[in-house]
């Protein structure tokens, strides 16, 4: 059983490796890993936050924080002192849970740290981490770092599918990790920890060493994804990196998908970052937050379980709604592009999920609880 | 509990996002800025031409790609540059196109962030596969925009980045011509031209945007002890009385304002750009406080003409002015002409040609030049044609990029200053505008 | 002695709550803690369970000092908390929280084996198992409280207010089972608003008032005890 779980998460790393060649053979164009790195980024991403926030049920607004720490670290360590690429991520990640374990110690001491109060003092941790990049000189000092001569080993591919390639590692590893945990004993823990700290601990739950696990585990995956992010990014700048795009957008992701499953943020980001890409494509970035906005909202007022859980109960009828858009619009050729066109079927199969029980085809008992 | 305070999240997450949405075109500008253009603008225009006896254009339409900032802290200024952009690929293609081909300009709206900016680039080149690029508006933006045109490989033209040092991309073309050393060459131009007013030292301001460029101007690079303006106005002797760093997207001017006000300088420095300079005049007026003397770094011209009285006397830094001697070259009046049609057909306040314009048109003729000169849509030849030769252009004459100072080829700045309500060229003697010098109001 | 609680002394923040309390439990004694709303019977299971440091004073379990020790080290060494009726996981199933019940590692060896018992205990948990606890009645997740507590193998278990919020007859039926737990040879610490209920099960009883034991002994004489006949039953 172990063993499999295994297996099956090193199947996954090791196919993800050969996408490139497959989206070649297919002649798709760099854009298709362009995309895919996007989209496997803020898989990590909200996977990371849902770790922490999800699983454990501290709600965190700080997710910029770790992964600003990681493209930061990395950003100065490589292009500013000459540190090897790789040596330079790892100092990213190493960076970011050092930051965030220290956070937790202090904020996990303190039992009225919790709740909104918790999720308030991520913000300002990240708040406080922009600032000493803006003041300190040798970080940023309001210029900016420029990475563009960085490069990943060459066996990686060239520099699109390299980045790539690393992003499926990362994703791959993040999203393997959180579905360990949360078979595990550990992952049962945490579960006890988001229901009822209190009860948890009296049972014999270690709240106080889960939670600086979970905290610190799920910002190194952060500052991993963000360190690999600053080659994508090129130019590093303060505002860019410490804006609410990443917290907002790992929250969204992780409650639009689902936050009790390692799933729901996988589904998430798919669905937002596919929906936000296409719109950018068609040049209506203004319309993406009025979608997000609406998205969000019906959501947590109708769907509280998440889009993964509708899509387990309803899975045959999504599968055919995908299948049957996108032959209606490749026999139409509406749509253009077969990744706009994917993007549209993916829509409507996620909007087919969505549709309230009487509406929609009569859906399979769940599985699971409901 | 916990489902009323996942609740309460929502809630906080949608506003959050409104006011997100909201807040791109709700910039802090107090100009008249044109109203917010739609995400993207594809100009084509397949001749149909007024004055051009060559052959239309004809085949296939050579792609150009681009982003302004259409929408956010920098759309004042994006505006000139996309109206200038336009005027100038008509232009082109009613004089016969690119290659004889017709030529299409492809442009995405960067919403003034960096970030942005690098992935429409990234989109513009992989998934539009447009056939070449130029430049965005802003530091920040064109910065982020070349470290995805050096992934590829695309000639970059760029009218205004300011990051000089970091520019080490053999491919990108500066228009901006401040020279690689703008920290230290532009500021000491400036305390020249005060010093021609007879005035050597006194007490000075600098009051500084935490853009990069800016940033650059007032404080050097980060990773030596060169300085900046800062340094060279100790240097000179200036007493620094102040030293305000304020964000890019700063909404209360107030306290600024205030500081100023306190240290009563004889000369504030703004390392700022677009409309930093009204806001921080309206800011100190609303105080009661009027700035003695006032220089600026990369203003958008019209809303410090549009002040009035409260405008005259404030400096800044250019490379052409549309008024003699800039102007006695008939074929830069003609394309002078052309941008003031522009600029008033797009509803922009100012609409005389000046720095901005002139860098957007220059950026325009460097990739013509290299395109036509190589004979070749290969970015890589257009890049070898563009580094090995000399370019002509129409504002600020024969250009030689040199790869040893990052394809900068000297500082072509001269001060020009706000008088009798429009903007003149005052520094040096030679270039300034007939009969005009610096103004200087003494404490 | 089982449990020996000496002096202590507990509050939160700057309010003091208990003031040099004693007790003492002896091994298969149900032992009763009595007392009015607001007496700080609750802060003293938070003490006893590890979820609440003490000011001063010692706290004995199986002849080690664990005065110090965090809830869940005391989770291991067989003490277990049923908390108030309502605080179950309300997200997790009937299943996964008795599941967490035995989540220390003494207790995690005879899960399968303990599940099975506590669905014959209380068959209404295994018809429910499936379900989130959240939507259990008041009764079925008091049930699980305990359930959950004895998945835990516990050689202690604290019961805080068993029944709080019950009807009678649902309170009735509370206390035949921990009369059961305790004839399967379970000790027992039952802190109870429902003083004459919980008298009646224990063997020994304790009256806390305003954070001070102010009574204490054989629990058939403390329903005689005048006193505390006008104090609480009113006659």
């Amino acid at each position: 059983m172990r063993s499999r779980f295994y297996l099956v998460w090193a199947g996954v790393a090791v196919a993800s490796w050969f996408i490139p060649q497959l989206v070649e053979a297919l002649g798709g164009g760099i854009f298709y890993l362009v995309f895919l790195y996007g989209l496997l980024f803020w898989v990590a991403q909200a996977t990371s936050w849902n770790m922490l926030s999800g699983f454990a049920g501290y709600f965190s607004f700080g997710q910029g924080a770790f992964f600003g720490a990681g493209v930061y670290t990395t950003a100065v360590l490589s292009a500013r002192l000459g540190w090897p690429l790789l040596a330079a991520m790892a100092a990213g990640a190493v960076t970011a849970a050092a930051i965030a374990a220290f956070m937790g110690v202090v904020v996990f001491r303190l039992r009225i740290l919790k709740g909104e109060i918790f999720a308030l003092v991520t913000l300002a941790v990240a708040f406080v981490l922009a600032s000493v990049a803006r003041l300190v000189k040798f970080i940023d000092g309001g210029q900016g770092v420029s990475v563009t001569s960085l490069r990943l080993p060459e066996f990686f591919g060239d520099f699109s599918t390299s980045v790539y390639r690393a992003g499926a590692l990362v994703a791959v590893l993040a999203v393997g990790l959180a579905a360990w945990i949360q078979r595990s004993r550990f992952g049962l823990g945490l579960s006890g920890i988001r229901d009822d700290e209190e009860v948890a601990e009296g049972l014999g739950v270690p709240t106080f060493r889960y939670k600086m696990i979970i905290l610190t585990l799920s910002s190194a995956l952060s500052g991993l994804s963000g360190a690999l992010h600053a080659l994508q990014i090129g130019y590093v700048t303060v505002d860019d990196v410490f804006n609410i795009r990443v917290p907002l957008f790992v929250i969204l992701m992780s409650i639009l998908g689902g936050t009790r499953h390692w799933m729901g943020p996988v589904v998430g980001a798919a669905v937002i970052h596919t929906l936000t890409d296409r719109l950018s494509a068609f040049g209506a970035e203004n319309m993406n937050q009025i979608f997000l906005g609406l998205l969000l909202v019906v959501v947590v007022a109708a769907l509280r379980e998440g889009v993964y859980r509708r899509l387990v109960a309803r899975r045959w009828v999504v599968l055919a709604t995908f299948v049957a858009t996108l032959a209606l619009l490749a026999v139409t050729g509406w749509g253009g592009r077969l990744i706009t066109q994917a993007g549209i079927a993916f829509g409507m199969a996620i909007l087919v999920s969505l549709l309230p029980a009487r509406l929609g085809s009569p859906a399979p008992a769940p599985r699971e609880v409901t | 509990m916990r489902r009323s305070a996942t609740m309460v999240m929502g809630v906080v997450l949608a506003l959050v996002l409104a006011a997100c949405g909201g807040g791109g075109g709700d910039t802090t500008t107090t100009t008249g800025a044109p109203p917010a253009t739609e995400g993207t603008t594809t100009t084509t225009v397949g001749g149909g031409a007024t004055t051009t006896t060559e052959a239309e254009p004809s085949g296939e339409p050579i792609v150009i790609g681009s982003t302004l900032s259409l929408t956010g802290v920098l759309s004042a200024t994006g505006q000139i540059h996309k109206a200038v952009g336009e005027a100038f690929v008509e232009k082109l293609n009613s004089e016969g196109g690119l290659l004889g081909r017709p030529v299409e300009w492809l442009l995405f709206d960067d919403e003034s962030t960096p970030d942005r900016a690098a992935a429409l680039y990234e989109r513009l080149i992989t998934e539009e596969g447009v056939d070449l690029i130029i430049g965005p508006y802003g530091t920040g933006n064109i910065t982020a925009a070349m470290a995805v045109a050096e992934r590829y490989g695309y000639v970059f033209p760029q009218h205004t980045g300011s990051l000089t040092y970091t520019y080490t991309y053999r491919c990108q073309f500066p228009a901006w011509p401040t020279g690689v050393r703008s920290n230290i060459t532009n500021p000491e131009l400036v305390f020249d031209a005060i010093a021609s007013a007879g005035v050597d030292s006194g007490t000075v301001a600098f009051v500084v945007n935490e853009f990069p460029g800016t940033q650059f101007i007032a404080y050097g690079p980060p990773d030596s002890d060169e300085g900046g303006a800062v340094k060279v106005a100790e240097d000179r002797g200036w007493d620094v009385v102040l030293e305000v760093d304020f964000p890019t997207a700063i909404s209360d001017w107030g306290p600024i304002a205030s500081q100023v006000r306190q240290a009563d300088p004889d000369f504030v420095y703004l390392a700022g750009l677009g409309v930093d300079g009204p806001n921080l005049i309206n800011a100190a007026a609303a105080l009661g406080y009027q700035i003695r003397n006032m220089f600026v770094q990369w203003p958008a011209p019209g809303p410090l003409v549009a002040l009035g009285e409260a405008g005259e006397g404030v400096m800044s830094v250019t490379a052409w002015e549309q008024h003699p001697p800039f102007t006695d070259d008939p074929e830069a009046a003609a394309a002078a002409e052309i941008i003031n049609q522009a600029l008033t057909e797009a509803g922009i306040p100012y609409v005389k040609a000046e720095t901005q314009s002139v860098a957007s048109w220059t950026a325009w003729e460097f990739l013509v030049e290299g395109v036509e000169g190589a004979q070749s849509l290969d970015n890589s030849e257009v890049c070898d044609y563009l580094v090995n030769n000399t370019i002509d252009t129409t504002f600020i004459g024969e250009v030689d990029f040199d790869p040893n100072q990052n394809n900068y080829y000297g500082d072509l700045s001269f001060v020009k200053q706000i008088q009798d309500g429009d903007w003149w060229v005052v520094y040096p003697p030679e270039k300034a505008a007939p009969g005009r010098s610096v103004e200087w109001r003494s404490s | 002695m089982l449990l020996e609680v000496r002096g202590l002394d507990a509050g939160y923040g700057l309010a003091q709550a208990l003031w040099d309390v004693s007790l003492d439990v002896a091994p298969g004694e149900v032992v009763a803690m009595v007392g009015p709303n607001g007496a700080g019977k609750t802060t003293l299971i938070s003490c006893l369970a590890g979820l609440l440091q003490p000011w001063s004073g010692s706290v004995r379990f199986d002849g080690e000092d664990i005065t110090k020790a965090p809830a869940h080290v005391r989770a291991e060494l067989g003490i277990a908390l049923a908390p108030e009726g309502r605080r179950v996981f309300p997200q997790m199933s009937v299943e996964d929280n008795l599941l967490m019940g035995a989540y220390n590692r003494r207790a995690r060896r005879h899960r399968s084996a303990s599940l099975a018992e506590v669905y014959e205990r209380f068959p209404r948990l295994a018809e429910r198992r499936h379900q989130p606890a959240g939507t259990l009645s008041g009764g079925e997740a008091q049930m699980l409280a305990i359930g959950r507590a004895l998945m835990g193998r516990p050689k202690l278990l604290l019961m805080d207010e068993p029944s709080l919020g019950l009807a009678p007859v649902i309170v009735e039926t509370m206390f035949d089972i921990i009369r059961e737990i305790s004839a399967a040879g379970v000790t027992i610490l039952i802190v109870e608003q429902n003083v004459v209920d919980a008298l009646e099960l224990a063997s020994r009883g304790y009256v806390l008032e305003e954070g001070r034991v102010v009574q204490a002994g054989p629990a058939r004489e403390l329903l005689d005890d005048p006193h505390l006949q006008r104090a609480y039953f009113g006659l």
